[in-house]
């Protein structure tokens, strides 16, 4: 996998007409399947929200209430649209496009479809053109990944900062710390699915999953092989990422009315709202791409192999959307110091602890540390050690939490008390009066 | 170059989207706008108080923070992709650096600086509230005067004979 | 579970660069040291009392000394036979490759900065007793930017002197603003800060015009194609490599304060605690000092004759200016930071001649080493005493607060006047043979009129040194001032308090707080600076003890690589 074979190969000499064309047609087709399935995935929502709180849901417009997010977002356009007069207009006007224009621009890392049984690597001719079924395999992906969701982050934070209001600038505030807490987590997990990866193109992430995997039974899916921790982290530090329940603090309804969107109204709202519904359904795709292998599966004939892949796919991302749902009406949403001790505390040093002892473990089975012959006995060392080092680092941790709550105690002139529920059991124990 | 194409393609197909979206909604909308509607949200109330300028120090700080751990995956990613050429160095140098990120973030925590919120479980001393006062020392017994001989501590005899007079 | 399926890529491995541990030690003890003690005064916070981090911090300086005497004996014995250490091939006395360079002049720099970092711990023990402050982070701060000061000392690449600079300076800007509750001490760290960030711009565009001059980051690099080298045209891009030379020389001088980029100095010394400013006079300018004559006298040398005039003129001015205008001061602080100005002046001349090609460049080694060693000695003691008489609240630097010092406290007033006459170059002591060994190099170079101008520097400043010793030891005639310190004689008098809790026993008055402090300064601090105006009188009278070590250490500056 040399560097200067990383991309789409259509694009990797020169560009002609006809590669503009199916770049074109790639995008619109990618935008108008964004679009789709935002509108499905908000009915999907609803739907399965009601069901799980023993409702119907939406069931008038259309079929089984599926035009209700259409004509929701119609609604929208006809809604009169406020600039609050205390705003910074030029920014709250920003704002909308700072939010929508990154969820849609993350699309592009997902491979929706491709055959990549048997080493293949997903690409599909059509009129001599070779081109993966994904908008543009760029050669740093996961890096553009965390580039959008951060200027995604801009555009929360800045609607609420220019709304001139306090609800919304509490939101947003909240908003950044939060994201930016989450990201490095969220940061962190990735790195070791790059550790086992060895590429930042995501292409090539489901390639190598798709490769054969423990005893051809179980699959070669980075979930398995970067030992599920990882995956844990990131769809939590994911879940924060989206601002959804239970980590929707930026909208706690009951404390900031409706967070940093507050002030906005008719289509700037329906930007956000739209952003927010896209960004989960590629939070779900960039999930089932990482750590589940894509479109990679099991190829049974009948369909075409790229066809199998986009089955396989979808049906891997209709898990996590459910999942994001489920979270959403199950688990009560945290406070936010518990947000962010987990963010910090718990999920930053796991993340960081569970990359060192994975790389630790990798190279000493490609023989690189060479403590005995044997690569096995090498593993096994290393990982002893590691997980020593791992429990030495976690006391480490607690006993700076510790302090610092001791600190904090002292400092406010409480104590910790244990419960006295000693009411008349005679004199306290060393007094000895009567 | 040619890779990132498609990003700007898509990029200019959002903003369009996003632009003609307001467009639209400039024509079809009404446009009414009252004092009451351009006013700052309060749940109904007039608003009062401006909007607060400064914020506490606490969220400058996590952003700093995350600049810290930024940079650590920032430096990561690059090994973490060639960490099998880099072999046992690349490993003992992330190590090393690692390990100095974690004890950094060790003296952070220990110094309150991720600490959020109120304290949990926790009482303030108060001289009233001690775990020492029971209702054997803070109750006092009427009608056994004479009776039983009770020996108290100097500070409750004191208090007792202080409560005494002003009874 | 984990990574069952290794991947079936294979790779070759990159070899890492070949590491000499052991030749590393004096460098690691004092940044593991530091690592480690806030780690621990992170999660056992009963070590965070006062006098574990001190404690801690003066056997890490210890022990990072003692380190460097195994180094010093492979070191001096390669030295003499030309040998190498590491792999070989990134030249002598270099390692992991070549980023690192041992040999005695890192050993002897090394060494100073471990004195400082000693002395400095002794005196902030007391300093935070007696201002009522807690917490390792001085210590911490004070290892970490003492291993910045030795990596700087010992980079071998630009890159890495950079880092050195780095974690030297940036320590040194928090440790200048750690006293939060004063508003000077803030200001200080501020101005500093600022400063500083402008001297590493400039320094890091210096690297990043060399680089381009030269095509590469190595001192061994540089050196090799500069026009000494055989087969290259002399004036190769030197217009670029010019350039180069006057940011990177521009970026040391605001580190040393030179003048004219010394106006941080005075303002930051006065404000920012009195032990920091001990440890910024000292281990910090030593470091800054040990990084210039790296880089000009080895990478730069075959441009000596370009930067040459440049150092003189730094020198001259530094030495000039700093003594006049530390006339003009009342505060005995910035006087002393103008002191420290024109001292950096004399190092300057040092440098100056060490560039010499002929004798006097090893003579101007020596005399920047035995410089570099009383300076820090006698500057570290010269702070002490003013941290002492300072008292609480670190407020008390006018020249009338040293008033009678001689009086409440015989023992400081002659301390100091040991340290100050050494400072001003008075015989017997270690001042007189530093500047005595400065001008001869400079004679034996053939540069007289520096050599004159020296002297004439010299003689200003001894008036300056001469203005405190003078008000500590006349008790002037002032009907007011005995009066005053008749009573405050008398409230302290009556008291009568033991040694161990001077500290601790002063509400009456700020009056009484100071002569506490004088009176009875913490014992450590009492014993940094005994210690300082000790070293300074063994120097000053066996000015040759450990010879051998200076010139060797000297040569090894003058060979480098």
């Amino acid at each position: 996998m040399s560097l200067l074979a990383l991309g789409e190969p259509y694009l990797s000499d020169g560009v002609d007409l006809g590669d503009v064309v199916l770049t074109v047609v790639k995008v619109v087709v990618a935008f108008v399947v964004l679009l789709v399935s935002v509108m499905l995935m908000v009915w999907f929502e609803r739907k399965v929200i009601s069901r799980l709180q023993n409702r119907i849901g939406p069931n008038v417009a259309g079929p089984f209430g599926l035009l209700q997010t259409l004509a929701d977002g119609m609604k929208l356009f006809f809604k009169e649209d406020l600039i609050p007069e205390r705003s910074d207009r030029f920014v709250f006007q920003l704002a909308p496009y700072l939010s929508v224009v990154p969820a849609f621009l993350t699309f592009i890392l997902v491979p929706i479809a491709g055959d990549f049984s048997d080493g293949k690597d997903g690409s599909v001719s059509i009129a001599g053109r070779q081109f993966f079924l994904q908008v543009a395999d760029v050669p740093v992906g996961i890096l553009f990944f965390l580039a959008m969701s951060s200027i995604g982050v801009y555009g929360v934070m800045l609607a609420g900062w220019s709304s001139g209001s306090k609800y919304p600038l509490l939101g947003s505030v909240r908003a950044s710390a939060q994201a930016i807490s989450y990201e490095a987590a969220l940061g962190l997990s990735l790195a070791s699915v790059l550790l086992i990866s060895g590429t930042l193109s995501t292409n090539e992430i489901v390639q190598v999953q798709a490769g054969e995997g423990f005893r051809g039974i179980i699959p070669n899916w980075n979930l398995i092989t970067t030992g599920f921790v990882p995956f844990g982290i990131f769809l939590i530090a994911g879940t924060a990422e989206l601002n959804r329940p239970p980590f929707d603090m930026v909208e706690a309804e009951q404390e900031l009315v409706g967070g940093f969107h507050t002030e906005y109204s008719s289509i700037r709202f329906a930007m956000f709202y739209l952003a927010e519904f896209m960004n989960t359904v590629t939070m779900s795709a960039i999930i089932v791409t990482l750590f589940f292998g894509g479109p990679a599966g099991p190829n049974f004939g009948v369909l075409p192999g790229w066809l199998w892949g986009f089955v396989w796919f979808f049906l891997k991302l209709l898990v996590f959307l459910f999942t994001f749902v489920w979270f959403r009406a199950t688990l009560p949403r945290l406070r936010y110091d518990q947000l962010m001790d987990l963010g910090w505390k718990l999920l930053i040093p796991l993340a960081l602890g569970w990359l060192m002892i994975l790389a630790g473990i990798r190279v000493a089975q490609s023989g690189g540390f060479g403590i005995t012959d044997s690569t096995q006995v090498d593993t096994g060392i290393v990982l002893v050690v590691g997980l020593a080092i791992g429990v030495v680092a976690a006391l480490l941790l607690s006993s700076a939490v510790r302090t610092s709550r001791q600190d904090r105690l002292h400092r406010h002139g409480l104590v910790e008390v244990a419960p006295v529920f000693e009411l008349d059991g005679g004199a306290p124990a060393g007094e000895g009066h009567h | 170059m040619a890779q990132y194409l498609p990003v700007l393609a898509l990029l200019v197909l959002a903003g369009l989207f996003a632009g003609l979206s307001f467009v639209a909604s400039k024509i079809f909308a009404p446009r009414n706008p009252t004092a009451e509607k351009l006013a700052p949200y309060e749940c109904g109330i007039t608003p009062g108080r401006d909007l607060p300028e400064r914020f506490p120090v606490r969220f400058y700080l996590v952003a700093m923070l995350f600049v810290i751990f930024d940079i650590e995956i920032v430096f990561l990613y690059p090994w973490a992709v060639n960490y099998q050429e880099l072999g046992l160095f690349g490993l003992v140098s992330v190590l090393i650096f690692s390990a100095l990120v974690f004890e950094s973030f060790v003296y952070l925590i220990s110094k309150g600086a991720l600490d959020w919120g109120p304290l949990q479980v926790s009482r303030r001393q108060d001289p009233m509230r001690s775990a020492d006062r029971t209702t054997a020392s803070t109750v006092r017994r009427v009608g056994q005067d004479g009776r039983t001989v009770t020996v108290l501590d100097a500070g409750v005899a004191a208090e007792e004979a202080g409560s005494g007079v002003a009874a | 579970m984990i990574a069952l399926v290794a991947q079936d890529t294979q790779t070759v491995a990159l070899p890492g660069p070949p590491v000499v541990w052991s030749l590393l030690w004096p460098f690691l003890i004092l940044a593991v040291g530091g690592v480690l003690l806030v780690t621990v005064t992170s999660v056992v916070p009963v070590l965070r009392g006062r006098s574990f981090p001190a404690a801690f911090t003066c056997l890490t300086a210890l022990a990072s000394g003692l380190s460097l005497i195994p180094v010093w004996q492979r070191v001096d014995r390669l030295d003499l036979v030309g040998g190498t250490i590491g792999s070989g091939t990134e030249g002598p006395r270099s390692l992991v490759s070549g980023a690192y360079a041992v040999d005695g002049f890192t050993v002897f720099v090394t060494g100073v900065i471990c004195v400082s970092v000693f002395l400095t711990a002794l005196l902030l023990d007391g300093y935070l007793r007696r201002e009522g402050l807690d917490g390792p982070e001085w210590y911490v701060l004070m290892l970490m930017s003492a291993s910045g000061g030795v990596l700087l000392a010992s980079a071998n690449d630009l890159i890495v002197s950079f880092l050195g600079l780095e974690i030297l300076s940036i320590a040194a800007y928090v440790m200048a603003a750690l006293h939060l509750r004063r508003a000077e001490s803030q200001e200080a760290g501020f101005k500093y800060f600022v400063l500083g960030a402008l001297a590493s711009a400039f320094f890091l565009y210096g690297i990043a015009l060399v680089y381009g001059a030269t095509g590469s980051t190595t001192l061994q690099g540089i050196f090799a194609a500069g026009p000494n080298a055989a087969g290259l045209d002399p004036r190769t891009d030197s217009s670029l490599i010019l350039a180069g030379m006057a940011l990177l020389l521009v970026g040391f001088a605001f580190k040393v304060s030179a003048v004219p980029f010394h106006f941080w100095a005075p303002d930051v010394y006065q404000g920012a605690p009195s032990p920091v400013v001990a440890f910024m006079a000292s281990g910090v300018k030593v470091a800054g000092f040990a990084g210039l004559a790296r880089i000009f006298l080895y990478a730069f040398q075959p441009y000596w004759a370009d930067w040459r005039p440049a150092i003189a003129a730094l020198a001259v001015l530094s030495t000039i200016v700093g003594g006049l205008l530390a006339l003009a001061q009342r505060n005995v602080k910035r006087m002393l930071a103008y002191s420290s100005i024109n001292h950096a002046g004399f190092m300057l001349l040092a440098i100056h001649a060490a560039a010499s090609p002929d004798d006097g460049g090893q003579r101007g080694a020596e005399a920047l080493l035995f410089y570099l060693l009383a300076y820090t000695v006698m500057v570290t003691g010269t702070f002490g005493v003013a941290t002492i008489v300072g008292g609480r609240g670190d407020g008390r630097h006018d020249l009338d607060d040293y008033r009678g010092l001689s009086r409440s406290n015989p023992l400081l007033a002659g301390v100091m006047a040991i340290l100050l006459f050494s400072q001003a170059g008075v015989p017997f002591t270690s001042g007189f043979f530093a500047k005595f060994r400065v001008i001869g190099a400079l004679a034996s170079d053939g540069s007289y009129a520096l050599g004159g101008a020296a002297m004439l520097a010299a003689v200003i400043s001894a008036v300056l040194y001469l203005r405190i010793v003078v008000s500590m030891f006349l008790i002037d005639n002032g009907e007011a001032h005995e009066a005053d310190h008749e009573a405050v004689d008398a409230v302290a008098g009556g008291r009568a308090a033991p040694e161990a809790e001077g500290d601790t026993l002063v509400e009456a008055s700020p009056e009484a707080s100071v002569l506490t402090s004088v009176r009875a300064p913490a014992p450590t601090a009492l014993l940094a600076v005994c210690l300082a105006a000790a070293v300074t009188l063994v120097l000053g009278l066996l000015p040759d003890l450990g010879g051998g070590i200076l010139s060797d250490a000297a040569s090894a500056l003058l060979l480098a690589g």
